[in-house]
């Protein structure tokens, strides 16, 4: 079943991402045949998902503290703060 | 009508106590200024990349072991996507499909002596996201928040338990035994009132006798052991009159408000569910061996249960005390140490029960522990055997003179002049005025009225405001009625 | 013979011989980066200096997907606009702490998000080759920087074909090892699973020399590999008989038909005089690769590139009310077009049950059929040698990344090089080795690369083979 511009809207506001109507369209046109491919040539593999690509294990490393960034640093980059902290406006979703 | 019971399940979030962050090397110290303890990796700057730290799966694998679960072989981490200023890289890192621990089980005191098993479904580790500070009464009238990702990648473990628990009551004990066993094991200090221990409720009705589930809410925001037996009481009300009215209970999530103790529908984060959960490709998977299992089994200190099984047989305790001492691990420790300057474990065990654990609980239910170091009681103890202050004193002044100023109760006994009477020759004339002053009760306890000498070792002693040895004036007098 | 231009090994040996001094290496390309303007650069490092080591002196181009600390970092997004990083990329570090010049960053398709380089957002990149045609995506600026002499090589992020297509296309030998071999720390990435940190230079000595220093465990990236490599330089040089695979069948149906052409008569006129054994072989899944490839990293983009948030740093939409609106906003205007497709093909195949059973999960499991299948194919060959990409530049019709692709979908080293010209335009043979292979597949490479002897300068009239 094809992807409705509906359905990409609302994928938009899942990963906050405004999208016209236009927008979503295309998206749509986008996406179809790119899934139409998958459904053609993914069907039916029974391999073991292949999660992990690196063959590495168990890398850690010790509880050791080090040194964090000085404020101004950590805050550098930040449009706005205040006291310290990066300002955001309000929250309305708990 | 129907009767209800109550099905609860809990959701457990601790902090873990390392020194470092999980996958940084930066401090987790509580209360520092707000974002100094950041660095690229916990703010999820661009192409950072995370280091897990060992020591936080040690001891998410040791809380599994000691809530007797099944600790996977191969393990890896998820990262669980949704969106929050708090949540730097939008994503959490957390375990979903290869938890770390599984099918567990706590056995928590129920009665007056019986115990149940509540079982835990998983344990697995994940990270801790940073505050939000709100300006503003509510969340919802703040005008701006403010963010401080200090405590963002602070090793963070999630306890989930079977729908096992039947009471809000229940509820309140498992999460202190819980507390207890994580305390014993030396992983986290779970303090509420500081966040580093939280709890979610999962509750439903169903009528008793019934095996299905009715729908059930998530209650958020119990910061107190007291919120989660008041809001899952409030709830097992506020669902139960639904149901007598045959009106449906809504699948929600609610939130405790402690002040009007209520719970309230949350407006909902949505599509909690939508977390498009993968295996994270930045961190490698884990094979824990058998050896580094039991490596970790064998570090553990010896659990709740064993030490009051133990205090029973070492000590010769009777198992309710062997289990109110074992309830605390500063506590049992605390006997341990006074028992080793005072060997005499039921009386030393009679007085941390009665007159310790009243100064504990006046610290309320998060107690850190015990008010005076165990040499203290020890000398205490000895003051008593001495007859240098009678039990009444200890208890009623020098006690909570110790509490209160940390001095020693050698010390305390010479400022307040507590001292007793023990010498014969200082009692004498004291003793001989009361026996010329009483002389009915004389003859009563010569006649064999052997309860009358109570009276008369009371009046010495009220004559020396409390100091004499009562044990001595007793023999004395005996002694003077014999001739 | 002007010292922009030269191969990194070149320019040490000058060196040596007294012939230039590194600052004037390093003049000689800044020059160059002001007298001809390709648009590879997005901004160059202020600070950019020569010191001691074993890269003495090299200039090198970053990809802008490289943090560099106190340089704007924006791995060609409107959503990083003004990022400047508080940290080293470790790979910027080791190249700094080898002597070389790091003279500035590169443009590349937004998140290195496209393989076409007309996706690109921060300006046009020019294929040096000709002017007005792409040079490949998303690594086109490091590999243009490069190509016209403004950089004697260059690092890029690889998650299909990013550094190889460009290098295809541009005329220059490109290379990813394998998967963990250099450190990720600090590369801004959007398929962290499928990013391998690839190199482009002239030569593939040039390779063996920075891969060298690049190479080695980073205790800031927990995927990378424990160990040193060997002195690949020093190894590189003798030839080995070998056995190569080679699938003709596929190429066909996949390549136009020059390009087909130009590899057919490479294999056919060196291999026995380079005394490889060829070795035919069938490559039934590399569809299939495709379109695995393309899932997983959408999937992961929509992860990844969550963070851009406006809260923290990088761009931030004016005037936001509420934090739903700054973040939508933010991203919405931040994001470019295709960024945005690929987030929500993410989403989508993320986004519930069915689907991700449907999709993700069955694109892992297509993952683990080529993983097998490789594993499969190292039986019967020691490399495998395809077209890099199936058409010349600017050509658009076929997946570019229909035969570099399936290597990151298994972590795998591989090279290519320039084979020949076809109207004008560079065409590319790859190489494809098992992982941890890079000692044998940068020795086959050299050993091809001097049969070959294509003239990596645009006007040198190189012929190719
Ligand atoms: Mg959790
Ligand atoms: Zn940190």
């Amino acid at each position: 079943m094809p992807v409705t511009k509906e359905e990409i809207k609302r994928l938009g506001e899942i990963i906050y991402l405004d999208l016209t109507d236009e927008e979503s369209a295309r998206f749509a046109d986008l996406l179809n045949p790119v899934l139409k491919k998958a459904d053609e040539l993914l069907e039916g593999l029974e391999e073991e998902p292949l999660r992990h690509i690196s063959q590495l294990r168990n890398r850690m490393r010790e509880d050791e503290v080090g040194i964090p960034m000085p404020k101004e640093k950590v805050l550098a980059n930040a449009a706005e703060t205040q006291d310290g902290c990066f300002r955001v406006p309000r929250i309305l979703e708990d | 009508m129907h009767d209800f019971e109550a099905v609860i399940g809990l959701e457990i979030h601790v902090e873990l106590s390392t020194a470092s962050k999980i996958f940084c090397s930066c401090p987790t110290t509580f209360g520092a200024e707000v974002n100094t303890q950041c660095c690229p990796v916990c703010l999820g700057l661009p192409g950072t990349l995370p280091a897990l730290n060992r020591k936080a799966l040690e001891y998410t694998v040791k809380a599994g072991l000691a809530l007797n679960c099944q600790i996977a072989r191969h393990t890896w981490f998820d990262r669980k996507n949704y969106f929050y200023p708090d949540l730097p890289k939008a994503y959490q890192v957390s375990q979903q499909d290869a938890p770390l621990c599984v099918n567990g089980y706590l056995e928590i005191p129920v009665g007056d002596s019986g115990t149940k098993k509540v079982g835990i479904n998983r344990v697995h580790l994940e990270e801790e996201v940073g505050k939000s500070l709100h300006a503003g009464e509510t969340i919802i009238d703040a005008v701006y928040s403010l963010l401080d990702y200090n405590r963002a990648g602070i090793p963070l473990i999630e306890i989930v338990t079977q729908p096992d628990i039947r009471s809000a009551e229940e509820a309140q004990t498992f999460l202190e035994s819980l507390r207890n066993i994580l305390r014993y094991i030396e992983i986290s200090d779970c303090k509420m009132q500081e966040g580093s221990l939280r709890c979610d409720a999962n509750i439903s009705l169903r009528p008793k006798g019934s095996t299905a589930f009715g729908t059930k809410t998530e209650i958020k925001n119990l910061n107190s052991f007291r919120a989660v037996r008041r809001a899952l009481e409030y709830e097992i009300k506020r669902q139960a009159g639904l149901l007598r009215d045959g009106l449906p209970v809504e699948p929600e999530t609610r939130h405790w408000d402690e002040q009007k103790g209520v719970t309230v529908a949350m407006r909902s984060k949505e599509q909690t569910s939508f977390y498009r959960l993968f295996a994270d490709p930045d961190l490698v998977p884990i094979d824990l061996s058998a050896e580094w299992i039991q490596q970790m089994e064998r570090e553990l200190p010896e659990l709740p249960g064993a030490r009051r099984e133990r205090f029973i047989d070492e000590y010769g305790l009777p198992e309710y005390d062997a289990r109110v001492l074992t309830a605390a691990k500063e506590m049992a420790d605390f006997f341990e140490e006074v028992v080793k300057g005072y060997n005499d474990p039921k009386t030393v065990s009679n007085w941390i029960m009665t007159e310790i654990l009243r100064y504990v609980k006046e610290q309320g239910e998060e107690a850190e522990g015990i008010p005076l170091p165990p040499a203290s009681l020890v000398e205490l103890l000895q003051l008593i055997e001495g007859g240098i202050i009678n039990r009444n004193q200890a208890k009623e002044i020098v006690l909570p003179e110790m509490v209160a100023s940390g001095k020693a109760p050698r010390q305390i006994v010479k400022e307040k002049g507590l001292e007793q009477i023990s010498d014969t020759s200082q009692l004498e004339g004291v003793v001989a005025s009361v026996l010329e002053a009483n002389p009915d009760v004389v003859q009563d306890y010569l006649g064999g009225k052997e309860k009358v000498m109570g009276f008369l070792v009371g009046q010495v002693l009220k004559e020396t405001k409390g100091k004499a040895n009562p044990r001595l004036v007793n023999e004395m007098i005996r002694e003077k009625l014999k001739q | 013979m002007t010292i922009a231009g030269m191969s990194v090994v070149e320019i040490l040996e000058g060196q040596q011989r007294g012939e230039f001094t590194p600052e004037e290496v390093l003049r000689a390309h800044l020059d160059r980066i002001e007298g001809e303007d390709v648009g590879a650069f997005l901004r160059l490092c202020p600070a950019a200096s020569p010191g001691p080591g074993p890269l003495q002196g090299v200039p090198v181009a970053l990809g802008d997907e490289v943090c560099t600390e106190g340089v704007e970092t924006t791995a060609g997004s409107r959503i990083l606009a003004g990022f400047v990083p508080p940290y080293q990329a470790t790979l910027a570090a080791k190249l700094q702490g080898a002597g070389a010049a790091v003279v500035g960053k590169t443009n590349l398709t937004e998140f290195g998000m496209s393989f076409d380089m007309e996706d690109a957002l921060c300006g046009r990149t020019q294929n040096p080759w000709r002017s007005g045609t792409t040079p490949g995506g998303a690594a086109g600026g490091a590999a243009a920087a490069v190509a016209a002499g403004q950089a004697a090589a260059a690092v890029a992020a690889d998650t299909g074909g990013d550094v190889r297509i460009p290098a295809s296309y541009c005329g220059l030998v490109g290379f990813t090892p394998t998967y963990g071999r250099i450190s990720r720390y600090g590369v801004i990435q959007h398929a962290p699973s499928l990013t391998q940190v690839g190199l482009l230079a002239r030569k593939v000595r040039d390779i063996a020399l920075l891969l060298q220093v690049l190479a080695g465990e980073d205790p800031q990236d927990h995927t990378s590999l424990p160990g040193t490599l060997p002195d690949l330089l020093a190894e590189v040089g003798e030839p080995q008989p070998l056995r190569i695979g080679i699938a003709p069948g596929a190429y066909k149906s996949w390549a136009e038909g020059e390009v087909y052409q130009t590899l057919e008569r490479l294999w056919q006129e060196t291999a026995a005089q380079l005394g490889w054994q060829l070795v035919e072989v069938d490559l039934p899944w590399l569809d299939l690769a495709q379109i695995a490839r393309r899932l997983i990293a959408a999937a992961e983009s929509s992860s990844t590139l969550g963070r851009y948030d406006g809260v923290r740093y990088g761009y931030r939409a004016k005037d936001a009310q509420d934090m739903r609106e700054l973040f939508s906003r933010t991203r919405a205007e931040g994001f470019g077009q295709v960024v945005k497709g690929e987030i929500l093909l993410g989403t989508y195949i993320l986004g519930d049950k069915d689907h991700y059973e449907a999709y993700y999960l069955q694109a892992l499991r297509a993952r683990k059929l080529v993983y097998k299948s490789w594993q499969g194919l190292w039986q019967e060959v020691d490399l495998l040698l395809t077209p890099t990409t199936p058409e010349l530049a600017g050509r658009g019709k076929t997946p570019p990344e229909i035969f570099t692709g399936p290597s990151n979908l298994a972590g795998l080293p591989a090279i290519s090089l320039p084979c020949g010209l076809v109207d004008g335009l560079p065409v590319g043979v790859q190489l494809i080795a098992p992982a941890g292979e890079e000692g044998r597949l940068l020795r086959a490479a050299d050993a091809l690369e001097k049969m070959i002897d294509f003239a990596s300068s645009r006007n040198g009239g190189g012929q190719g083979a």
